[in-house]
């Protein structure tokens, strides 16, 4: 029976080329474009390396200082004239307004005193992005994005070692001449990234670096970690090592046991910026430090909005909406499609039922033959898809973010292609399937 | 003839409630594609207002121990080096906040009861000239000005036309933004974030005050002669590096850096577009396919009315009416939720852009179905009664 249903399919899909086509067209584009987003997703929030442990992170990546002065407001409530002259009733009031602020990075000696040893917190990485190392090699010139990064850094994020390994603590209190590149940047100052380039020497800037490790160049465009080149936090500019001030360069991510934790950690930075000492400043009065879970940094990054929820909000009830609505098209496209084609073969289904098959035959039948389809078409529509994922990949249209292509995304796919088969085919199926053996035969 | 085709269309609501729902979100994505994609276009129109094809932007280091007086001189002396290469056109110092560098200074001072908010750039007085400023009104300011009882600004056009909407000259009045501050000049149209930025009030600070603070000018505008880039970049690297004596020397070229700052707002609207677009193609096919079916079922009707004398034209004008009946009920539906947009103010974007969407999209769509309804009533309008009465 299964072999005849597919015999069935291929027939009836050959006999009308036209809606053949057209809908093959549809499903194949709809789930070609379903499976870039997958994948786009996937390579933004998913859990690639070297950010796997995405839930357990809470990033601190700036503050905010502030200074609120108190501000009278006169308000003239009722005006007199006696005698030739105003004379004016009044009142006070006093409101506290912030006027003035400034946001940014975190100066090292504040990283390191306030938010080194916090309770909640296994590990705690900081890193500094704030410079740009450019250099000629024979003519052609190099620019590099260098991170100064503590050594916690390495254990929150799991880099992918392709060679060596990773900084250590050691590093940091030697502040070593070492540095772990990317397979990019390797590819760019030596040719190649192989096991040979381990230990050999690299000229950054002034000074020399041996390199101790190359990773993987990440899949996403994160601020965590978007360097070329990690240098030990220790050889950032000794000025930001020894600035007495609060704001610097710095910023701060923390690793935590579970996701559950990660409210409480934030509390403990709010608490620990609400009471934090600012007597030193002579014109700032508060701070607050910004901290989020990543995926509420990811949506104020791409947002520039600073209230979490209302970026977490303003990020997906759009995307969904309209991923809802890419996706509703097609399928009402699909179903309108086969429900005339289905109309065609009233006839067919009337002999089938004069001969004894009940409603749920040709139901399934229907069902069968839609998903013979709509799996052709997913075929279609994943060639196409891995086709524009190695050319967007292969030619950074994206910037620094990559498709990615892993077995998950293979596996939601699959999914999408039996839910789509399904749906599109139900409707139209079911009211082929009542149809009156009498009025179909006429 | 219209309250015929629409109790036949009720009559048919089964059939074509596929198509009135598959029409009706057609036209929310549209509508919601174009509104966004006319809002940016309306943005990218308004020019950025300075040159940036041939230009590089450079960020140095110096060296905290050096007193002001000595950077002063230092920045100086760079700047009459470079102007010596054959291939440097002009050179001009800026502070803190460089075109398409992607931060913002902005601040909001109560002037004489009026907010005045305005974005901030310091710059040197060769600013003008090296970027290619045009100037609406007055002029850059000069070295005098910098030594007058008030210092100088020049502010964009619409800083002007925000805030002082109805005065014919602002040149040579007194600002109070962060200070007071005479205004010697307006420039033309400015913006510097992208070609998608807001047109915001932007105000040129000489960099004076910040240096006696302690805040050197960081970056520089370097313009150089057409095509010269590849071969200018290395001797100027160079010759910073051994003037600053720090190799902190950053060099971009700005034409680049222009193309970066739009990608956040280009990469979206192509996608869409790509989207949209392919989407467009599907509906239309889908539709033609459904259309081509259903007509098809009728050729009893088809050779009925042309026996009883119908024309061709007839026929096909009938076809259409019916499917832009059912397209006009969907848009009509779609209008209904798209106008709360603007009416209720969901959105920070002017309400006008949205109107543009819901027109730009009915149009479409209205352009599309008539096509793809046109084609099988055409086809179906030349059928011959003889031919398709006798098949019953």
């Amino acid at each position: 029976m299964f072999k005849n249903y597919l015999t069935l399919a291929f027939k009836v899909l050959k006999r009308k080329p036209l809606y053949t086509f057209i809908s093959l067209f549809g499903i194949s584009f709809t789930l070609m474009i379903l499976m870039l987003l997958t994948s786009m997703f996937d390579a933004m929030i998913g859990n690639n390396k070297p950010i796997t442990n995405r839930d357990r992170l809470v990033i601190a990546p700036m503050m905010e200082r502030t200074r609120t002065e108190t501000d009278t407001i006169m308000k003239i409530d009722t005006v007199t004239l006696a005698d030739a002259n105003m004379q004016f009733d009044t009142s006070y009031t006093y409101e506290d307004d912030i006027v003035s602020n400034s946001n940014g990075p975190m100066s090292y000696k504040f990283v390191t005193e306030n938010l080194q040893d916090l309770d909640g917190a296994i590990y705690s990485g900081f890193y500094n992005d704030n410079s740009n190392i450019d250099g000629y090699l024979d003519g052609r010139k190099f620019s590099f994005a260098p991170y100064y990064v503590n050594a916690d850094y390495w254990k929150i994020l799991d880099f992918e070692f392709l060679y060596g390994g990773p900084l250590n603590e050691q590093d940091d209190e030697q502040a070593s001449q070492v540095v772990v590149i990317t397979d990019k940047a390797a590819k760019v100052y030596f040719g190649s990234a192989g096991n040979s380039i381990i230990g050999q020497e690299m000229q950054l800037g002034e000074e020399s670096f041996r390199v101790r490790g190359i990773v993987a160049r990440p899949m996403s465009d994160s601020p965590l970690f978007a360097g070329d080149v990690y240098f030990p936090i220790t050889k950032v500019d000794s000025r930001a090592i020894s600035d007495e001030g609060i704001s610097g360069g710095f910023s701060a991510f923390f690793l935590v046991s579970s996701p559950d934790k990660r409210e409480a950690l934030k509390k403990e930075i709010d608490f620990m910026a609400e009471n934090f000492d600012m007597s030193g400043d002579d014109y700032y009065d508060a701070i607050e430090v910004f901290n989020a879970t990543a995926i509420e940094g990811f949506a104020q990054n791409i947002l520039q909005e600073r209230d979490s929820e209302r970026a977490l909000k303003m990020l997906f009830i759009p995307v969904v909406l309209l991923l809802f609505l890419f996706v509703a098209l097609p399928l009402i496209n699909l179903i309108n499609l086969n429900i005339s084609r289905v109309y065609e073969r009233k006839s067919e289904i009337g002999v089938r039922k004069a001969f004894g098959a009940n409603s749920s035959d040709i139901l399934y039948q229907f069902i069968f033959e839609n998903l013979v389809l709509t799996f052709i078409g997913g075929i279609i529509g994943l060639a196409l898809a891995l086709g524009v994922i190695s050319y967007v990949n292969a030619n950074d249209l994206l910037g620094i973010t990559r498709l990615s292509y892993s077995y998950q995304v293979f596996l939601y796919f699959l999914i999408v292609i039996v839910l789509f088969g399904f749906l599109s085919g139900i409707l139209p199926a079911y009211r082929m399937s009542r149809t009156n053996v009498a009025d179909s035969l006429r | 003839m219209f309250s015929h085709l629409l109790k036949l269309m009720w009559n048919k609501r089964r059939a074509n409630g596929m198509i009135f729902l598959e029409i009706l979100l057609a036209f929310i994505v549209l509508f919601g594609v174009f509104s966004f994609i006319l809002y940016n276009m309306e943005r990218y129109r308004s020019p950025l207002g300075f040159s940036y094809e041939n230009s590089i932007g450079v960020r140095l280091d110096f060296d905290d121990e050096m007193d002001s007086l000595t950077v002063l001189q230092t920045q100086k002396r760079i700047r009459q080096d470079l102007l010596a290469m054959s291939d440097v056109e002009d050179v001009t110092w800026i502070g803190p906040v460089n075109p398409f560098g992607g931060n913002t200074w902005q601040t909001g001072s109560d002037a004489s009861g009026q907010l005045i908010r305005t974005q901030m750039m310091f710059v040197d007085k060769h600013f003008g000239d090296a970027a290619e400023v045009e100037m609406m009104d007055g002029r850059w300011f000069t070295e005098d000005d910098l030594r007058g009882k008030y210092r100088p600004i020049v502010v964009n056009r619409e800083y002007k036309e925000r805030y002082f909407p109805n005065v014919e000259t602002i040149v040579d009045s007194i600002a109070e933004v962060n200070g007071e501050f005479i205004i010697v000049g307006v420039t033309n149209d400015f913006k510097y974030k992208s070609n998608f930025a807001e047109n915001f009030p932007l105000t040129f600070y000489p960099q004076v005050e910040r240096m006696e603070n302690g805040d050197p000018f960081e970056m520089m505008i370097i313009r150089l002669r057409p095509y010269s880039l590849a071969e200018v970049e290395e001797p100027i690297y160079n010759l910073l590096v051994s003037a600053t004596k720090n190799t902190d020397v950053v060099i971009w070229d700005m034409a680049k850096d222009r193309i970066k700052a739009n990608r956040p707002i280009v990469i979206p609207i192509v996608i869409l577009m790509v989207i949209s677009g392919f989407l467009l193609i599907n509906i239309a096919l889908g539709l033609f396919g459904v259309l081509f079916t259903q007509i098809n079922r009728r050729r009893a009707e088809i050779g009925l009315r042309k026996a009883m004398g119908a024309t061709p034209r007839e026929v096909t004008t009938q076809f259409v009416m019916e499917v832009l009946i059912v397209t006009l009920a969907g848009l009509l539906l779609g209008t209904f939720f798209a106008v709360q947009v603007p009416i209720l103010e969901l959105m920070e974007i002017p309400g006008k852009f949205f109107y543009y969407g819901i027109i730009a999209a009915i149009l479409t769509i209205l352009l599309i179905v008539t096509i793809c309804a046109f084609l099988p009533s055409f086809q179906a309008s030349r059928l011959q009664p003889a031919d398709v009465l006798h098949e019953d």
